[in-house]
C-alpha cells in the first residue's frame, strides 16, 4: 500500500516538473518575454537594457535553473500587471474563490447525478428512463458558456432572482454553481446509469434477488459499491476539468474573481508571469485530485491491483 | 464509454430466439455482397436508427449550407446597417423576415453570421481531427507493436500529458502565438492525440496475439508490412466512433476558446466569438447569446447521436442484436 502511494506521488510530482518545463519553455524560450514586458515602440537600446535587467540574455539553461531554484523557494516571479506584488500572492488571493465555486458546484453535480443515474437504471427503456437519458444527453451537448448565459438570462435578467455577476454572499454562489455542475450531470448521470444496469445485470444481483434480498439494498449495498469505482473515476475526471478549464469559462459569464478569470485578465495585460503561475498551480492542483483519485480506489475496492 | 450497452436490452429476447437459426443467418449475409447493396442496406439501418438518422439529417444540412455560405446566406455577415441594429428574431415583437434571427449591436445578420460562422466549427474540426489522429494513430501503433522501451516511452508521454491541465495549457500558448484558426487547430491537436494513441495501443495489443498476424510474421513479412496492412484495418471500426465524438469535444473547445477570446480572431466568423459579443447585450438581446448557443448545442447534440448509431453498426455483435431481427423478418417476407 504505502509503495503504491510514494510511487503515485512520484508519478504525479514528475507531472508537476513536467508542466514546470512546458510553461518555461513557452513563455521563455518560445517566445521572447521582452515583447509582452515593453511597449511594441520600444528601441533595440531599451530592450537590451530591460533583457539584461530580467537576465533573459544569459543562456537558457542557466535561466532554467535559476526558474527551478526560484519556485523551490516559493518564489513565482513579480506581477507585471501589479508591480510590485509577486503572482504567488495575487494567486493565493484568488485560489480560494475558484475552490469555492469548484466545490459547490462538483458537490451538486454528484448529489444530483447519483439519485437521477440510478433512477433511471431502475427501468432501463422506460419512461423515465428516457426523459432522464434525454435530459443527459442535451446536457452534455451544450457547452458550458451557454448554460451559465441562459441561467443568467432566466434567473438574472428576466426573473431577477438573483445576482447578475461578481463575488458576494450565497446568492451570487448560486448560478456559477450551477453552470459548472449542470454538464457534469449529464455526464456522469449516464455513467451511473450504464455503470448501475451491468451490476443489475450480474449474476450475484439476481442470486440476492432470488434470495429474497429488498430492492433497495440490492441498490444501496450490493450494485452501488460496485458501480462506485466508475463514478469515482469519472466525479475525479470531472473536478480536474473543472479546474483545468471549465472554471475559466464560468468565471468569465458571471465575472467571478478566481484565478481563471484572472489568467484571461493577464492575458489581456500580457502578464505571462502571472498566468504561468496560474497555470503551474492549476497543473499542481489536478495533480493533487489524481493521486488522490488513485490512492482512493484502493480504499473502495480492494481488487483493484497495484502498479 | 460503455453508454447505452444495454439499450437494446428490451427486445433481445426475440432477436436471440430467431438468430439462433444459423442456416438463415447465413442466407442473409450471403445477400449484399455488392457495395451498392451494403450502401442501401446501412441507410435502411440508419433510417430505422431514428435519433442517428435526424443527427445525419442536421449534419448533412450543416455542411451544406457552410460549403455554400455565400449562396445561402441572406446577407453579408460582416455589413453592418445600424438603422436595423438590434432586430429581434422574425417571431417576436417588430422581427420582419429581412433579418429572420435578428441582428447584433452594429446591425449585422445573425443567421448569416451563423452559416459563415459554421465554417470555422467545421474546418477547426476537420483539422484537428486529421492531425491529432494521424498522430496519436502512429504513435499508438508503434508503442504496441514494438513494445518494450518505445512503448513505455510514448504512453508514459500520454499518461503525463493527459494529467496535465488541458484548456489552461492551451489558453497559455494561445496567449503566446496569438489569436487565430490556426493556433486553434495547434493548440487542440496537442491536447487531443493522446486518446487515439490509447485507443490504438489497446486494439493493437488485442489483434498482435492473433493466428494471421502470427503466420504474417513468419512468412516473412516485414514489421512495418505488419503493423499497416495487417494490424491497421482492426482500428478502422473504433476509430471512426472516436473520430465522431471527438468532432463533438473539438467544436465545443473551439467555441469555448473563441468565446474567451484566446480562440480565432476578433475579425474572424465563429458562434463563439458571436456568444461573447452578444454577451454585452445580454439585458436587451437574448437572441444574440441564445442563437449561436443552440446551434453548438444542436450540433454536438446531432454528433453524439450519430456516434451511437455508429457505434452499434460498426461493432458486429451489436449490429446482429440490434438489426437482426428486422433483416430476417423481410428476409421471411421477401422469400415466403
Amino acid at each position: 500500500m504505502w509503495t503504491f502511494v510514494i510511487r503515485r506521488v512520484g508519478q504525479g510530482l514528475i507531472v508537476v516538473v513536467a508542466a514546470a518545463v512546458v510553461v518555461f519553455l513557452l513563455t521563455r524560450a518560445f517566445t521572447d518575454p521582452v515583447d509582452f514586458v515593453l511597449p511594441l515602440e520600444a528601441t533595440e537600446e531599451q530592450r537590451e537594457a530591460r533583457e539584461a535587467e530580467l537576465g533573459f540574455d544569459r543562456p537558457i539553461i542557466v535561466q532554467f535553473g535559476d526558474y527551478v531554484e526560484d519556485l523551490s523557494r516559493g518564489d513565482f516571479g513579480e506581477s507585471l500587471w501589479q508591480p510590485g506584488r509577486s503572482t504567488i500572492d495575487i494567486v493565493g488571493q484568488t485560489l480560494p474563490k475558484t475552490l469555492q465555486l469548484v466545490a459547490a458546484g462538483m458537490t451538486l453535480a454528484i448529489a444530483l447525478a447519483l439519485p437521477m443515474g440510478m433512477i433511471a437504471a431502475r427501468r432501463p427503456g422506460g419512461v423515465l428512463d428516457r426523459i432522464l437519458v434525454t435530459t443527459s444527453l442535451i446536457g452534455l451537448s451544450m457547452p458550458q458558456f451557454f448554460v451559465g448565459l441562459l441561467l443568467l438570462i432566466v434567473f438574472a435578467v428576466q426573473l431577477q432572482w438573483l445576482p447578475v455577476s461578481g463575488y458576494g454572499g450565497f446568492s451570487h454562489l448560486i448560478l456559477p454553481a450551477l453552470a459548472l455542475a449542470l454538464p457534469a450531470v449529464g455526464r456522469l448521470t449516464m455513467v451511473v446509469r450504464s455503470a448501475m444496469i451491468d451490476e443489475l445485470n450480474s449474476q450475484y444481483v439476481r442470486v440476492s434477488k432470488a434470495k429474497g434480498t429488498p430492492t433497495r439494498v440490492i441498490f444501496t449495498k450490493h450494485a452501488f459499491r460496485n458501480a462506485g469505482v466508475q463514478v469515482l473515476t469519472l466525479s475525479g475526471w470531472e473536478i480536474t476539468r473543472a479546474l483545468a478549464g471549465f472554471t475559466v469559462v464560468v468565471e468569465k459569464v458571471f465575472a467571478w474573481p478566481g484565478f481563471g478569470l484572472f489568467a484571461l485578465e493577464a492575458i489581456q495585460r500580457r502578464d505571462i508571469f502571472l498566468l504561468s503561475t496560474i497555470v503551474l498551480v492549476a497543473a499542481i492542483l489536478v495533480v493533487t485530485v489524481n493521486v488522490i483519485i488513485d490512492i482512493l480506489y484502493k480504499v473502495i475496492d480492494p481488487r483493484i491491483e497495484l502498479t | 464509454m460503455t453508454l447505452g450497452r444495454n439499450d437494446e436490452g428490451v427486445d433481445l429476447h426475440d432477436v436471440n430466439s430467431l438468430s439462433g437459426d444459423e442456416q438463415t443467418l447465413a442466407g442473409i449475409s450471403r445477400h449484399g455482397r455488392t457495395r451498392t447493396a451494403k450502401a442501401k442496406e446501412l441507410l435502411v439501418e440508419l433510417w430505422h436508427d431514428r435519433a442517428g438518422f435526424i443527427g445525419v439529417c442536421f449534419l448533412s444540412m450543416l455542411v451544406i449550407t457552410a460549403v455554400f455560405a455565400p449562396l445561402v446566406a441572406p446577407h453579408n455577415p460582416r455589413q453592418q446597417d445600424l438603422v436595423n441594429r438590434l432586430q429581434p428574431p422574425v417571431w417576436s415583437d417588430g422581427g420582419d423576415w429581412s433579418f429572420p434571427l435578428g441582428t447584433d449591436g452594429l446591425g449585422r445578420d445573425v443567421l448569416s453570421r451563423l452559416i459563415f460562422g459554421s465554417r470555422v466549427s467545421i474546418f477547426v474540426g476537420l483539422a484537428v481531427l486529421a492531425i491529432a489522429g494521424l498522430v496519436g494513430v502512429i504513435l499508438g501503433v508503434l508503442a504496441g507493436y514494438r513494445g518494450g522501451f518505445t512503448d513505455r516511452f510514448i504512453m508514459r508521454l500520454v499518461d503525463t500529458q493527459v494529467a496535465f491541465p488541458g484548456l489552461l495549457i492551451a489558453i497559455l500558448l494561445a496567449a503566446m502565438i496569438g489569436p487565430s484558426v490556426r493556433t486553434v487547430v495547434i493548440v487542440l491537436s496537442i491536447n487531443g492525440w493522446m486518446i487515439y494513441a490509447r485507443m490504438a495501443r489497446g486494439v493493437v495489443l488485442s489483434v498482435k496475439e492473433t493466428d494471421y498476424v502470427e503466420a504474417a510474421e513468419i512468412i516473412g513479412c516485414k514489421p512495418n508490412r505488419v503493423m499497416w496492412r495487417h494490424i491497421f484495418p482492426n482500428l478502422a471500426a473504433p476509430l471512426t466512433t472516436l473520430a465522431v465524438l471527438e468532432f463533438a469535444r473539438i467544436v465545443l473547445a473551439e467555441a469555448a476558446l473563441s468565446f474567451l477570446g484566446v480562440g480565432v480572431k476578433r475579425t474572424d466568423l465563429s458562434w463563439g466569438l458571436d456568444v461573447a459579443s452578444g454577451q454585452e447585450q445580454i439585458f436587451n438581446s437574448w437572441w444574440l447569446v441564445v442563437m449561436p448557443g443552440v446551434l453548438i448545442s444542436l450540433t454536438v447534440l446531432s454528433v453524439s447521436l450519430v456516434a451511437s448509431w455508429l457505434r452499434v453498426v460498426a461493432d458486429p455483435q451489436e449490429r446482429e442484436k440490434k438489426y437482426g431481427a428486422t433483416q430476417i423478418r423481410r428476409h421471411i417476407k421477401d422469400n415466403g
